[in-house]
């Protein structure tokens, strides 16, 4: 038996708990090995050293039970505390969000009575100035409506068949307003404030094809708004005038025209088509 | 009656939302397991924290004890992994020594651990080797202090540490070894405080 092997077998000789072969080929190793021996004396010297300290007790504090029962009380104060919180948390949240559908729905009753009578229409303006009152923005392919407090009425209608879509009648208050089209194609949305007119085309829910087209600047937007998932602002005078183009389905911004002219222009996720 | 079916009544009432049963049971476990945090912290302050910071993972998980091993079992687990959160959490804590004044009202004493009367020289070589030993186990890795002072020190049997490690018995036998000859190897220079006869 090598001396790497006895002194794994240390343990095991120490407890008795090795077999009777393996035992006595340790204790004849032991014998013939005085090296062994001693790093057999030393292993149980240090072992019993160790037990020893078995019966030197360290002094306990005294307040020691008060501690730990504090410390308890203290977690369960805690967890109590945080279940209140997130109790009146979640409460407060659904108070938020009754209160934000209920506003809804009062406006959507408004409109309902009031009818379209306050709608003004007017020319399309090109991109908006910096302090336009609305906010038209995009994210993740959804339009958004920040209104201004200072706007009254905004009406969001359908560019081709004059169909309201929406009309928020805002009385003083902002608003943050989503405009989705759950269609399959996309379509142009006459966005109508106090300030200004807007024409957007609207993603639909069918992906668009890259490739050539023909048509008006409108239907221009309708293919890169399918096209490339995001709503596509109109910054024209002349919307109707016929043009064609390619798209490469990658980058709108390599949209090239084949007759006429056009630019493309990104700001955040929302894409402006002008000529 | 027995420990076992001692605790096992007071665990059923803690079970049961009774709080003095729990106050009953930490009174019961609660010298035993300071001694044990002492012995791996050598530090009175941290030894208090882990132990009440035990009782408090204690009373959390009380609901869901089945006295599938003894309840001492279950906390020496739960003490131990509150060592090792602690260690974990202040990896560069400073470790009193034995040796360190105790801070009392008017000035510093030593520090006092209980003690069997024996003779000065005996009693100089028992402290150099324990103070040989502690150094050595502080050096080792934390997990394999530990099992070292279940065993050799707080008498756990290698079933026993198995429950409160969640090891299987081979494993605890063959790591325990191994910790034993690096606690040897960590000696070397120390050994003959260590021989016998």
């Amino acid at each position: 038996m090598n001396v790497d092997k006895a002194r794994e077998l240390f343990s095991e000789y120490r407890e008795n708990s090795l077999s009777p072969s393996l035992r006595e080929s340790l204790a004849r190793a032991l014998e013939d090995d005085p090296s062994l021996a001693r790093d057999y004396r030393e292993f149980d010297g240090l072992m019993s050293n160790l037990e020893s300290g078995a019966s030197r007790e360290a002094e306990v504090p005294f307040d020691l039970h008060e501690k730990i029962m504090a410390r308890v009380d203290k977690s369960i104060f805690e967890t109590s505390r945080n279940a209140k919180t997130g109790r009146w948390s979640n409460l407060r949240l659904g108070l938020i969000g009754a209160a934000a559908c209920l506003a809804i729905v009062s406006t959507v009753l408004a409109i309902k009575n009031q009818g379209n009578s306050t709608v003004n229409t007017g020319d399309i303006v090109g991109l908006p100035s910096p302090s336009a009152k609305l906010q038209i923005t995009a994210s993740e392919g959804v339009l958004t409506l920040r209104h201004a407090p200072s706007d009254s009425v905004v009406v969001v209608k359908e560019e081709a068949t004059g169909r309201l879509v929406d009309k928020f009648q805002l009385d003083g208050n902002g608003l943050d307003s989503p405009v989705t089209n759950n269609g399959p194609h996309a379509v142009v949305v006459r966005i109508e404030s106090d300030q200004e007119t807007t024409l957007v085309a609207l993603p639909g829910t069918e992906v668009g094809v890259a490739g050539d087209g023909k048509g008006s600047l409108k239907d221009l937007a309708r293919a890169m708004a399918d096209l490339y998932r995001t709503p596509v602002r109109l910054g024209a005078t002349d919307t109707g005038a016929l043009i064609s183009w390619t798209l490469d389905g990658v980058d709108p911004l390599k949209s090239r025209a084949k007759e006429g002219t056009f630019t493309v222009d990104r700001r955040g996720d929302l894409l402006f088509l002008t000529n | 009656m027995s420990q076992a079916f001692d605790d096992a009544v007071l665990i059923r009432q803690c079970q049961g939302g009774d709080r003095s049963a729990f106050d009953a049971l930490v009174r019961q476990y609660e010298t035993r397991a300071f001694q044990y945090a002492f012995r791996l912290t050598h530090d009175s302050d941290e030894a208090a924290d882990i132990v009440s910071e035990a009782f408090v993972r204690v009373y959390n998980a009380i609901g869901n004890f089945r006295g599938q091993s003894a309840f001492g079992t279950w906390l020496y687990r739960i003490l131990t992994n509150c060592y090792l959160d602690h260690r974990k959490k202040d990896k560069s804590r400073f470790h009193t020594s034995l040796e360190t004044g105790v801070q009392v009202e008017g000035g510093e004493v030593e520090r006092q651990i209980e003690d069997s009367a024996a003779g000065p020289g005996e009693e100089m070589e028992r402290n150099a080797r324990e103070h040989a030993v502690q150094e050595a186990l502080d050096q080792m890795p934390d997990y394999q202090k530990s099992m070292l002072i279940m065993y050799h020190v707080e008498n756990l049997s290698y079933e026993e540490i198995a429950e409160a490690l969640d090891l299987p018995l081979g494993t605890v036998k063959s790591r325990l070894n191994r910790a034993r000859l690096a606690l040897r190897d960590l000696l070397a220079t120390n050994v003959e405080l260590f021989q016998l006869g």
